[in-house]
């Protein structure tokens, strides 16, 4: 049995921790540059000689005096799971600020690792700390990190083992007399003799007992008891930095304040945002579109075949081949094929989010923001949510109100994700073929619509109240390594195809069988997910969704946004009859797969060449080759009422991960409210562009 | 004087930051903007700021910078 040490990783945000973690642990966390990425606390093991170390990853904080939710989840561990060992991570640029936090730190008087992490930027701010000296005053364990590049990270586990089985506690944090005498008084009266200085502070200033002690230290030094406490730490932190640090370093100026001024322009930086996100989207696009079109051929015109001709082989039933060939390649290995899609614009997303761009945002949105009531901080969870909005609204817990953050929250499930984008991208190439970027736009821009509008109308009647400040720290721009992004970009590619091989793929035996009940129907209209559909027809045939295939497959879809390509897929399959190969055809596997390879070489071509252009050049697909899905596809819906599909896919909020985690973090009855207002709100919006297109 | 005087590019000092009870005012305290601190400040954008503190680049919007004394 391995022995256990508990380690919290604390510190202030941004400032590597996570990083660090990763490179320790082999995890693959999420890493951003900015405050605020880490808002959950997190986990990872790694074995280490005779121990298990058990890592936690906290949200990074600036004092253990918190504001906001994620604030007080780090706090919280700290105060209340008692690790073992506190592994402080600094950002030795700003050694100074950082160790305020670790005075605070010191005070649990439990066994500490300091590691003084971007040692690459303050070497090049000439800046110096002595981290032997740190060792000395402090006893604790010192280790010089740069976390990106993984120099000095080795030594962290050693330090740890060490610092826990020497029990290096370190020495005791001493401050002025009056606070240092009131402290004694109040230990004094208690009973329990286990308490460290944390906490001897804390009972000084809020437990109504200690009142007397508390009036005495404010009449002997003539400040607030709050005051004085916080005076001593910053004095404590301020001596600490004056005998650590050997060379301050000069001030340069540095690049960041020459992009800035640009970048955060209050004109030029709009021109440089919407330039931005243009590029995001078209590269996105662009790069990925001869991708999505090989897979498309590779499921279809190789896999598909290969694997229905040893199903076929084997003997196994029909019924069998046709849930392969419907429910299967139909459903899933529809979805599938935007994988290719969902990964570029991971990968801009990332990109953006490590290279410290994001944050700027908020600086730029400010303006607009603040007519709705927020301030530009709402803009960040806001523009993540185009991401995936789920981590989205957990990054709300950054928010210092809560007010501000109810009212983001329920602004997030507008911004458009990468599982909505496949369902415009999908619709769009049927029915927009002249201009789908266009289309893909205006959609985008329209969840956006809506979600200010969300916010003003909330505003305005149920969350009035008084903006609450905006601080918040903007950190240097970090140029991405690559190898950072694409582990990132993986997290989401794995994550979308487990929900493939899960999710997407019950749902799509849920409606293959559903269709094929009562057993023998001849006409897949007459089975039991026929009938369903029918039903909802008239809910949704206002808005100009008349079919039932369309209906249908937006019931499973509240699992997930791409279920309803998957369930059009397999529905629509099953109509057209198997896809696989014609009688009589004859199929070589060997030649198949050299056409594949062929292929992907000219998908790397088209899509390097694609990126040099500068307008979007995917989408517009060749008018030929529409295979017979598409084309089945286009006899049900007119562009109108495609416009209108892709409009309630986009603002209704169907996701059960958004929905879940809406429950989690502000209540079951709001959740439930949003989710109709989101509907209702769909279904409006849906009606008035259909009807007028239709009158166009 | 108030930030609000301040030009662009301009370094100031901090002379006394009110309402310290205030938990924003707190943050900021934590974040390093205190009493005898210089920044400069960098930009203004509409109702936010952007300062330079050491080597660290805070925002904060002029409600809260109404607190904060300069010299
Ligand atoms: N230059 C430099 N950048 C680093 C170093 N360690 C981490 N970073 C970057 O700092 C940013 C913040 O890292 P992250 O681990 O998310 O910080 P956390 O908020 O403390 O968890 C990321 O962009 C990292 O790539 C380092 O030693 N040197
Ligand atoms: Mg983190």
């Amino acid at each position: 049995m391995k022995k256990t040490i508990k380690v919290a990783i604390a510190g202030n945000p941004n400032v590597g921790k996570t990083t660090i973690l990763n490179r320790i642990a082999g995890t693959s966390l999420k890493v951003g540059n900015w405050p605020g990425v880490t808002v959950e606390k997190k986990e990872a093991f790694v074995k280490f000689g005779e121990y298990e170390i058990h890592f936690v990853d906290l949200p990074g904080i600036y004092t253990l005096e918190p504001v906001s939710e994620d604030e007080r989840i780090a706090v919280g561990f700290i105060e209340e799971e008692k690790p073992d060992v506190i592994l402080n991570i600094i950002d030795t640029p700003n050694i100074e600020r950082n160790l305020l936090l670790t005075t605070e730190l010191l005070e649990f008087g439990l066994p500490t690792v300091i590691v003084l992490n971007m040692i690459d930027e303050a070497n090049k701010l000439g800046i110096e700390v002595d981290d032997r000296r740190i060792e000395e005053l402090l006893n604790v364990k010192a280790v010089k990190t740069i976390g990106r590049t993984g120099v000095g990270v080795r030594d962290i586990l050693p330090a740890v083992v060490e610092a826990y089985e020497k029990n290096l506690i370190p020495k005791p944090v001493i401050y002025g007399q009056e606070l240092e005498r009131a402290l004694d008084k109040v230990y004094e009266r208690l009973s329990a003799k286990d308490f460290n200085k944390h906490q001897l502070i804390r009972m000084l200033l809020e437990e109504p007992v200690f009142s007397d002690i508390r009036e005495e230290l404010e009449r002997e030094t003539g400040k607030k008891a709050y005051d004085v406490v916080s005076d001593e730490r910053y004095a404590f932190a301020h001596g600490l930095f004056a005998e650590v640090v050997k060379r301050k370093g000069v001030s340069a100026k540095d690049i960041t304040d020459s992009i800035d001024r640009i970048v955060l322009h209050p004109y030029l930086g709009f021109v440089v945002f919407i330039g931005v996100i243009y590029l995001t989207f078209k590269f996105a696009f662009d790069f990925s579109s001869p991708f999505v079109d090989w897979i498309d051929g590779f499921i279809n015109d190789f896999l598909a075949p290969v694997s229905y001709g040893a199903l076929k082989a084997l003997n196994f039933p029909e019924w069998f081949l046709r849930f392969f060939s419907e429910a299967v390649v139909g459903g899933v290995g529809f979805v599938l094929t935007f994988v290719p899609l969902i990964a570029t614009l991971y990968f801009f997303i990332t990109f953006l989010e490590m290279s410290g761009y994001i944050p700027r945002v908020a600086f730029l949105m400010d303006r607009f923001m603040h007519r709705i009531g927020l301030h530009g901080k709402s803009v960040i969870p806001l523009i993540l949510g185009f991401g995936c909005n789920v981590p989205a609204i957990v990054a709300t817990r950054t928010m210092e109100s809560t007010r501000d953050k109810i009212l983001v929250i329920m602004m997030i499930p507008f911004m458009s994700c990468p599982a909505r984008l496949v369902v415009f991208a999908f619709f769009a190439s049927i029915f927009f073929k002249d201009n789908p970027a266009l289309v893909i736009t205006f959609l985008y821009l329209l969840g956006i619509a809506v979600a200010l509008l969300t916010g003003f109308l909330l505003r305005k009647t149920v969350y009035k109240g008084s903006m609450s400040h905006f601080v918040m720290e903007l950190p240097p721009y970090r140029m991405p390594s690559l190898r950072s992004v694409i582990t990132i970009v993986w997290v989401h590619i794995k994550d979308f195809l487990y929900r493939a091989g899960t999710l997407i793929f019950g749902a799509s035996i849920a409606i293959w069988l559903l269709m094929n009940v009562p057993p023998g129907v001849k006409n897949i209209s007459e089975s039991v997910a026929g009938h369903v559909g029918r039903a909802l027809v008239p809910v949704f045939e206002p808005i100009g969704i008349d079919n039932w295939k369309a209906t249908t497959s937006l019931i499973p879809a509240f699992l997930a946004r791409e279920i309803v390509i998957s369930s059009m897929g397999t529905i629509y399959s099953a109509e057209q009859g198997s896809i696989q190969t014609e009688e009589g055809e004859e199929f070589s596997p060997s030649e198949a797969l050299k056409k594949q390879v062929v292929a992907f070489g000219n998908a790397i071509k088209d899509a390097v060449s694609s990126v040099l252009t500068l307008s979007i050049v995917s989408l517009h697909v060749e008018e030929e080759e529409e295979d017979n899905l598409k084309s089945l596809i286009r006899k049900d819906f007119s562009p109108a009422s495609a416009m209108s599909f892709m409009i309630f896919i986009l603002i209704y909020t169907s996701c059960l991960g958004t929905f879940a985690v809406m429950v989690r973090e502000i209540g079951k009855l709001r959740a439930t409210l949003f989710l109709v207002y989101s509907f209702v709100s769909a279904w409006l919006t849906a009606f008035v562009v259909y009807n007028l297109m239709k009158l166009l | 004087m108030n930030m609000e005087s301040l030009e662009l590019g301009q370094e100031f000092t901090v002379k006394e930051i009110k309402d310290r009870e205030n938990p924003m005012v707190r943050k900021l305290y934590a974040m390093g903007l205190k009493e005898g601190k210089k920044a400069k400040l960098l930009l203004k954008n509409g109702r936010v700021y952007l300062l330079r503190l050491n080597n660290s680049r805070l925002i904060i919007d002029r409600d809260l910078a109404k607190f904060i004394e300069v010299s």
